[in-house]
This record gives C-alpha cells, structure tokens and sequence, in this order.
C-alpha cells in the first residue's frame, strides 16, 4: 500500500497520549495537594508538549506526496483492535488533517493560559481542558471510522461539563446557572442527535462492505471505493466496485430497492445527508447552527477558543474525510443546495453579528464564526459541484477552506481570548456599559484592533488569504453565491468595525476608567502568537496553504467529470 | 487461546457456585450480633467467587473447536434424562464475570445493613448462588433449579429491607416471575416430550434433538416468553421500576446488574438454541416488541421524577436493546446483545449504588426536585454516575457503546428500518441522563443539611472504583469479551440462519 507511509517512531499515538499524560499529571497534583497556582503554571507549560509533538510531526511530513490518486497518508500506525468486526487502531495524517493538527496543538497552551481567571475546582477543569485536547487531537488522527467516532463524541463531554460547570456566572439574567445548563445540553443533545444518521450509515456501510467481500470501517479505504480508485483487499477475486455499486447491490439484496426504487444516486444521496446533518451542525451550517451562539457565549473564555477555534473544525473536516469522497456522485448532485444553505449562514451570521452589536459580546463573535464558517461550507460545495471548473481550481477553494479554518481559528480564538480578559475586568460582556478604553489600555486596544482585523479580512493578515481563495474556489462553479456572498464580507465588517468603535472609541465611562486596565504578562504571552501568525500567514501563507495543496487536488479529482452518470 | 491453563481435575464450575453457598452456611452459624463477622465472611467468599470466575476466564480457550469447556457430567436422575451437567463457553463466560463483579460490589454496598444482618447476607448470597448455577448449567432442569433459586430470595430481600411500597413490589415481583416460571415448564415439558430425546441435556437437544416445525413455532412462545418477563420485555416489564424502587440497594444492583440478565440469557441458551425454527418464525414479532421497550422505556425514564425510577426505566429501555440484538438473529447482534448485558449490567449495577446507597441512604430522598447540588458534598459519587451514564447513553470509549454498536449493525442486516426507529433512544438516554445529572449534583444545594451528610466509607469507594474500571477497560478494549462472545455465538446464528424462514433474500 504506497499510499500509507507507515511511522517508524509512533509519533502520533504519542500526539494523543501527551493531553492524557497531563491529564495524569493533574490527578497526582491533586493526590498530592498542590496549589492551584502550580498547577496553572505546569498545566500550560505541559500543554506546549503536544505543541512540540505536533510541530516534529509537520517537520516531518511530506505534503507533495501522492500516490495512486490520492495524498500519501504519513505516520500511519495500524493495529488490529477488536478482530471480530475488523477494526483497527489506525491513525494518519494527510494534507487535510495536517492543518488542523496544528491548530489543535497549537490554540491549546492559549486556552491553557486563558484558564487563569479560573478559581473554583481547577484541577477538574485542567483535566477537562486536557481531555478535550486529546479528543479533538485523535479526531484528527484517527482513521478507522470506530476511533474516529469515539472521539468525535467523547470531545462532547469535556465540552458539555466545562460550559455547565465554569461558563459565565456575569450574565445579567436572573438565572445564570440555568441559561449555562440550557446551553450546555442543547449543544450536547443537537450533536448527539446528529450524529446518530452517520452511525446508522457506517453500520450499514459495514454491513453493504461485507456482503462485497470486503467488510471494513477503514475510512481511507471507504474514500478510495468512493472515488473509484483501487482498494487493496485480502480477498483472491478482484473487487472492482465503487462504494455506490456496493451500497446499490446491498440495497437490491434486501429488497429495499423494489420499494423505493432502482436509482442508486438515492440511497448515495442518503448517505449523503446523514454525514452531511452531523457535521453541518458541528461546523454551525445555517439551519443547524442554533446551538452555537448559546454555547461559545455561555462557555468559560478558554472553552469558547476550543469550541470556536478547533471544535467546529471538525465539521468541516469531517466533510472533506467523509462526505466528498465516500458520495461523490451525491455530493456534486447536492454541490448547490449545499451550497445555498451555506450562503444563508454567510448573510445570516453577518447579520446576526450586527443585530448583536451594542449587546452580547461574545455571542456577536459567535455569530461571525456562523458567518466565516459558511464561506468554508460554500467552498467545500463549489468544490464538489458540476461544471466546467478544473481540478485546480477546485483545489483551490479547499485549499481556502483550510486555509481559513486556520485563520479564523487564530483571529476567533484571539477574539474570545481578550473578550474574557475584557469580562474580567468589567465583570460584563454587555458593550453597552463600554466606551473609550483606548486611553485606559491603549495595548489590548491594538491587540484587539489586529484581531478583529485578521477576523474580517484585512488584506495582508490571514483571513483575508483564506476568503480570497475560498472566493476564487467559488467562482468559477458557483458564481453568483460568490457574488452573493460578498454581502457577508461587507456586513460583517461592519459589524466587527461597529464592535471596535463602541468598545474603544467615544468617551470613558467611570468603570473602564479603573485603574487596573492594562495587561500583565501572562495575557500578552497568551494574544501575541497568536497575533503573530495571523501577520505572518496573512503576508506569507505557503507553509499552511502547500500543505494541503496535493491532498486536496486528489480530492476533487473526481469532480472534474460527471460522478456515476448522476 | 487460554492465558493460564487450570488443573482438570477441579470441578472449577461447581466450586464457583458453592463458594457462594458456602458462606451461606458459615452465617446461619454465626451468632446475630456477630456482624462485622458475618460481612467479613460474606465479602470475603464473594471475592474468592468472583477470583474463581476470573481463573476461569482467563484459563478458557476460545480459538479450541469446543466451545463448553470446564464440563462436569454426574448422573442424577438418568432414568429421567436429568444430569449435573456443568459447563461454561463464550455466552455464559461474561455472565459470570459479570455476576462476580456485581455480588462483590453488591457486598461490599451492603456494609450498612443493620436490621436483620444475617437472615440479609445469607439470602443475598443464596440469590447470587443461583445466578452463578444458571449460568454454568448445561442441563435443562438443573437450569430451571438454580433459576427458581435465583428468583426466591428476591421475595423475602424486598419484602423485609426494602423502601417505598416495599410489599407491592415484592408481591407484583414475585407473582410476575412466576407467572413467567410457569411458561418456562410448560416449554420444558414440551421440550421433553416432542422431541426424539428424553433428556434434558440442551447440548443433544439442540443438536439432535429433532423437533418438528410445528412444535418450535407454537412452543418457543412460551419459553422465550417465560424468560423475557424477567427480561424486562414489553408489555411484561412493569414489575421491573417498581422492584427496583422497593428493593435495598445490593438486590437492586442484583436484580438489575444481573437477574435481567437470567431472563435474556435464557431466551438465549434455551429458547433460541433450542427452538432455532421457532425463534426464525417469531422473529419480527420480538424485534417490534424490544423497539417499543428501547423507546418507550426511555421516554418514560424521561418524565421521572424519582431517580431511582428513572434508573429503572433506563434498565427496560436498556435490556430492550439487549432483547433487539437477539431478535437480529446473527452473530454480529448477538455478540452485541451478550456484550450488552454484561455492558449493563456493571453499569446499573454502578447506577444503583450511587443512587441507592450514596444518595438516597445518606439524603433519604430520590425526588429530583429535592436533590441538587451534590457535586460538592460528594464528587466521587458524581464521577462516577456521570461515568456510568455516558456509558449508558452509548458514549464511545465505553462499554456501552459497543454493545449498541453491534446491535443496531445486526439489526440492519436483519430488520433495516426497526434498527433506524431504535436510533431515535439514544438521544432521549442522553437527554434524560444529561438532565438527571444535572438535577441531582449541579445547581444549588436545595437542602442546606446536605452540607453535613456523612463522608464516603472506603466499601462505597472500592465498589465505584472496581465497576467504573470494569466500564473503561472493556470501553478501551472489547475484544477481550468480544472474541469468546462471537466464537459461541456464531454456531447458534448458524443454525437460525439454517431455519428454513431465515436468511438474506
């Protein structure tokens, strides 16, 4: 198998492990009854360990390699798990995940340190942090639907515990416990339920593989019979089959056929949207994005960079491993529709940020997470949808949507970061009680300047690389969502630039006049390389944007022609 | 592939029962006042069941062509076709796993009775006794002994040390699983009369036993019946919240940890190897009636507002996919339904201890709107629950999610759209769960007085920490249950899928 470059040092596993590690670390500092103080200050400096992991790793990847149609997956480990059902502890990291793994790595020693503040039960919200950190790290990695599927859903419960548990007590509202409890489970509950169609789907894809002689999990090796490439299999007779023939073979031997009918493209477009609900309502796609809003505002300041930075990521993620190449032939069928539900996120985010400013301000940077996200949405449905545009240019929008889940994963989190320093000190998210901090913290003014600025698209930071390419992407299949999409752009600027204005500008009030404004060191260690990427990636993106580059041009290969004669 | 190998000439199997009868005996000799000795040695005979059950665990091959191994074979009443016969294979190895992790635990739980300790510990033990018997008899009437055994005790446990309604659910228990006994013999008697074989051994009467069609279709009704009441199955399952809520907090892990699983285990062994046509015929039937239990138990585990209720609830929703899985009738949805009860079984037993004893001894309350906030008074205990609840809801990482897994995978290949409706309980397991946890642990503390409840004893932390590690390790890695399972099941699938109705079309 030249597509699987196999590790010699288990890097990766090694990757999921070191959140664990501290997670251990904690349980002895608190057997041992440390101060909470040691432990903030060990569990940010553990947490640069899977940092330093991450980085071995991109240093030791190889992003222009490909084989037999695909990008090779690198440090891949394989070990059988539970024999009966063919399931392998398989781990890998190709040019989509490989992004994302640096993202992961690198927003958790800023959660770490956005976690300060924290006073009560620190241990248990450390461990929590910790474990997120893992789940989201082996989301990335894991490569075998069961591994992949475990930390999917356990990601949820560090989540759902660290939102009930230590969300914002400010909030005016007379009942913050309840408000933080109602946020809590409606985010747990939509994921869960989404997610049931993708497990019934693999449970039947596993079924459908079997009955071709080739029972398997192997999310690579699903892709593969998606995209109709050839499949190494341990059976003697050839299996020339496509994942579409075999779901179609398997539907006609239940009979389920006679009933609904003989269109395979149906039972592909059922596939289609159960992976497509799960990970719609991860990455916040408009109409399942109700919960998000509640959840980043109501989580404490380091969860919303985790949710906001990384975890809705995964969504997308989860549609360029799973949805594009496993249904290709629904997913170019249903590239518009997609694509539509996506442009109505992109204008209703940016609206819903500008309804919000003067109010909330963590749910208005909520509300522009729904607005980037749905450009990464649009792009992955030009990507996939039919018509003239060449495997490059399709390469391109994927390319973008990476590339801006990287950045708005950098300029959200800094966003949420200062907004919690913010809260901190003025014990409000509400902006109507703010004005004129420029003159009583002119430095987190400009830190924040930088953030929103990278967050809307500035020319020369990273967001505006990430929209820029999604745009290109977009255009040449989908034209006038692209052109429709700019609605988005302008709104949502203003918004943010609204943001800016009521926080900094104007007249101080008497409570942002107080005396301890400006920021200690800790949260300038915390914002500034975070600043710094967004700078350096907007003027220089090559050593994200190469990465994927190879992986995604395989990708969309097959789009380039009619799928299946749908 | 065995990992030790045992002397032969030990009767393991009868030695793991009797270690549970053993003590029965040294207690009734004990004085009444005698208690801390009476807990001692019941705990202490507990541990050596459950270190016997591990022996033999770990000494049985699964890869061997011979599934029952450890057998024993003495003559009783041959004349009648009755013989001890022991054995264990794949099916029946995590049964008694399960009970030994679950009467240790359950022992360990029972550290606080004080009313009527020894009459209390010596019926605890005499029911686990039995349980062990059922799972390690290969003859069918020995089988039914050690059942009524089981069943017995429950009686006098509830009706003497329970709580709320104690004698109702006592009584409505009783006279449900007898009801559901008397289905059992009229089967039996079936069994020995319709068939080729005057002999009760199931080994021969499952594989050459000979019954005709007719009689596997209108006799499987009664004994798969007579074992699903006690499983839990609708409509047969409303004796089962209302004993849990009755009983005293070790017979509730009992009874839920392992007694439910008598009834799925014997739908298994007997009914269903048994009767291969019948279960063929009846298949969809079943399969209706456990979507119902797996949805609606959960539903109404949702309006509860007594927590030991809702727990109650989650078992009937929970051994309704234990139920659907069997209805599967292939190997992948019976590897999950045998997973799933052991998977369960740790699990509520885990529920019922913090519920039961953490809680509800300390607070004297169950209601929902009483209990709040008891995350900080006792963490442990809401580790733990919290644990046991992701598992419940299906979470992957733990035992509970592979035994779904299995299971809506078998149903899929058997009954497609049953397995798509079943989905639907696992949102609503997490909703109630989610909620329940919140309720009781987090918010405000409702009562001031819980600030001064009593601290944990070292027994409740030992029970937690032994069934919360049991949840993880076979969350992390199944395989360790689920190669014996599948070994043993796949025979019993092969011979269903042989039964004339079955098969893919």
């Amino acid at each position: 198998m030249t597509y699987l470059a196999f590790a010699s040092i288990p890097w990766l596993t090694l990757l999921i492990l070191s959140p664990l590690v501290g997670l251990a670390l904690v349980g002895l500092a608190g057997a041992l009854r440390l101060d909470d103080r040691t432990v903030r200050i060990g569990a940010a400096a553990w947490s640069t360990i899977p940092l330093a992991l991450a980085i071995v790793v991109w240093s030791g990847f190889n992003p222009n390699a490909t084989a037999d149609g695909q990008g090779v997956v690198q440090f891949v480990e394989k070990v059988p798990w539970v024999q009966a059902i063919r399931v392998d502890y398989f781990v890998g990291v190709d040019g989509i995940s490989m992004p994302l793994v640096i993202l992961t790595a690198a927003m958790a020693p800023v959660a770490m340190l956005a976690s300060f503040g924290i006073a009560e039960r620190l241990k248990l919200y450390i461990a929590l942090m910790f474990l997120l950190e893992a789940a989201m790290l082996g989301y990335f990695l894991a490569l075998n639907f069961f591994f992949f599927f475990i930390f999917w859903e356990f990601s949820l419960v560090p989540a759902y515990f660290l939102i009930q548990g230590w969300g914002r007590r400010h909030a005016a509202d007379a009942d913050p416990e309840r408000r933080r409890r109602d946020a809590a489970l409606k985010f747990f509950v939509y994921t869960m339920a989404g997610s049931i169609g993708m497990l019934l789907l693999f449970q039947f894809f596993y079924v459908a593989t079997a009955a071709a002689g080739i029972p398997t999990f192997d999310l690579i090796t699903l892709a593969r019979l998606g995209q109709g490439l050839t499949v190494e299999r341990a059976a003697l007779d050839p299996v020339n089959l496509t994942l579409r023939e075999i779901i179609f073979n398997y539907v006609e031997q239940l009979g389920i056929a006679d009933v609904l009918g003989r269109y395979p493209l149906l039972y592909t477009s059922i596939a289609f949207w159960a992976i497509f609900i799960a990970f719609a309502i991860k990455l916040g796609i408009w109409p399942f994005h109700t919960w998000l809003p509640d959840a980043y505002s109501e989580a404490p300041p380091a969860a919303s960079i985790l949710l906001a930075a990384v975890m809705s990521k995964m969504g997308a993620y989860g549609m360029l491993r799973l949805m594009l190449p496993f249904v290709p032939d629904a997913a170019q069928y249903f590239g518009p529709a997609i694509g539509a539900l996506a442009l109505i996120g992109v204008v209703a985010g940016a609206f819903g940020a500008l309804s919000q400013v003067g109010g909330d301000l963590k749910r208005l940077i909520a509300y522009t997470s729904v607005n980037h996200m749905g450009y990464v949405g649009l792009a992955i449905a030009a990507a996939a949808t039919a018509g003239a545009a060449d495997a490059a240019t399709r390469a391109t929008a994927i390319n973008g949507a990476l590339f801006q889940m990287v950045a708005h994963g950098l300029s959200t989190g800094a966003l949420f970061l200062m907004a919690g320093m913010l809260a901190e000190r003025t014990g409000s998210d509400e902006m109507g009680s703010l004005a004129g901090l420029r003159t009583t913290m002119p430095v987190f003014a400009g830190a924040m300047g930088v953030a929103t600025f990278g967050n809307l698209g500035l020319p020369g930071l990273a967001g505006f690389v990430g929209e820029f390419f999604i745009f290109r992407g977009v255009w040449a299949s989908l034209p006038l969502f692209a052109l429709l999409a700019t609605i988005g752009l302008v709104v949502t600027a203003l918004a943010l630039l609204r943001m800016y204005g009521q926080i900094f500008h104007g007249t101080t009030n008497e409570r942002s006049a107080m005396p301890d404004m400006r920021l200690v060191g800790r949260e300038f260690l915390a914002v500034a390389p975070l600043l710094i990427a967004l700078l350096i990636l907007g003027v220089y993106p090559a050593p994200i944007m190469d990465l994927s580059n190879q992986a995604a041009t395989a990708l969309v290969e097959v789009f380039t022609r009619v799928v299946g004669g749908a | 592939m065995n990992l030790i190998d045992l002397p032969t000439t030990i009767p393991w199997l009868s030695l793991i029962w009797l270690s549970l009868v053993i003590p029965t005996i040294i207690i009734a000799l004990l004085k009444p006042e005698q208690k801390r000795e009476i807990r001692l040695v019941g705990a202490a005979f507990s541990f050596i069941s459950l270190a016997l059950t591990l022996l033999v665990y770990l000494a049985y091959d699964y890869r061997s062509p011979e599934k029952f191994q450890f057998l024993e074979e003495i003559p009783w009443l041959p004349e009648l076709g009755i013989n001890y016969i022991l054995g264990v294979d794949g099916i029946s190895l995590p049964m008694l796993l399960l009970n030994g992790f679950v009467i240790f635990t359950g022992a360990l739980i029972s550290w606080n009775i004080e009313e009527r300790t020894r009459e209390y510990w010596a019926l605890l033990l005499l029911l686990a006794a039995g349980v062990y018997g059922v799972f390690v008899s290969l003859d069918l009437f020995l089988l039914f002994i050690f059942y009524e055994l089981a069943v017995l005790p429950m009686y006098l446990l509830i009706g003497i040390w329970g709580s709320t309604r104690k004698e109702y659910g006592a009584m409505k228990l009783t006279l449900y699983l007898m009801g559901g006994s008397a289905f059992i013999i009229l089967g039996m008697v079936a069994i020995y009369f319709s068939g080729t074989l005057r002999t009760f051994d199931m080994r021969l009467l499952a594989q050459s036993a000979l019954f005709s069609r007719e009689v596997q279709i209108v006799f499987f009704v009664p004994l798969f019946l007579g074992f699903a009441v006690l499983a839990g199955m609708f409509p047969f399952h409303t004796w089962s919240p209302t004993g849990h809520v009755a009983a005293p907090t070790a017979v509730s892990m009992l009874h839920a940890g392992v007694l439910m699983k008598l009834g799925a285990y014997g739908c298994l062994r007997v009914a269903m190897w048994i009767f291969p046509e019948g279960a063929s015929y009846w298949l969809l039937p079943i399969a209706i009636a456990t979507l119902i239990n797996a949805v609606y138990g959960a539903t109404i585990a949702m309006t509860q507002r007594d927590f030991k209720f809702m727990i109650g609830y989650s078992s009937v929703s929970h051994m309704g996919l234990t139920l659907m899985g069997l209805a599967a009738a292939n190997t992948i949805g019976m590897t999950g339904a045998v997973l799933q009860m052991f998977a369960h079984g740790v699990m509520t037993a885990l529920f019922f201890a913090v519920v039961g004893r953490m809680v509800y001894d300390r607070t004297h309350t169950r209601q929902f709107p009483e209990l709040g906030g008891l995350f900080t008074v006792m963490p442990f205990a809401a580790i733990v629950f919290i644990i046991a609840g992701l598992s419940s809801m299906g979470m992957p990482g733990l035992a509970g999610f592979w035994a779904e897994f299995n299971i809506f995978m078998g149903m899929w290949q058997r009954f497609p759209l049953i397995a798509v409706l079943a989905g639907i309980s696992i949102p609503i397991t997490a909703g109630y769960i989610l909620i329940a946890v919140y309720r009781v642990f987090f918010g405000e503390l409702k009562n001031p007085e819980f600030r001064t409840l009593p601290k944990l004893t070292v027994q409740e932390y030992a029970a937690g920490i032994i069934l919360v590690v049991v949840l993880i390790i076979s969350g992390i890695y199944p395989a360790y249950l689920t190669e014996p399972i599948e070994a043993s099941v796949r025979p019993i699938a092969e011979a269903l899928a042989r039964a004339g109705t079955l098969g893919m079309r």
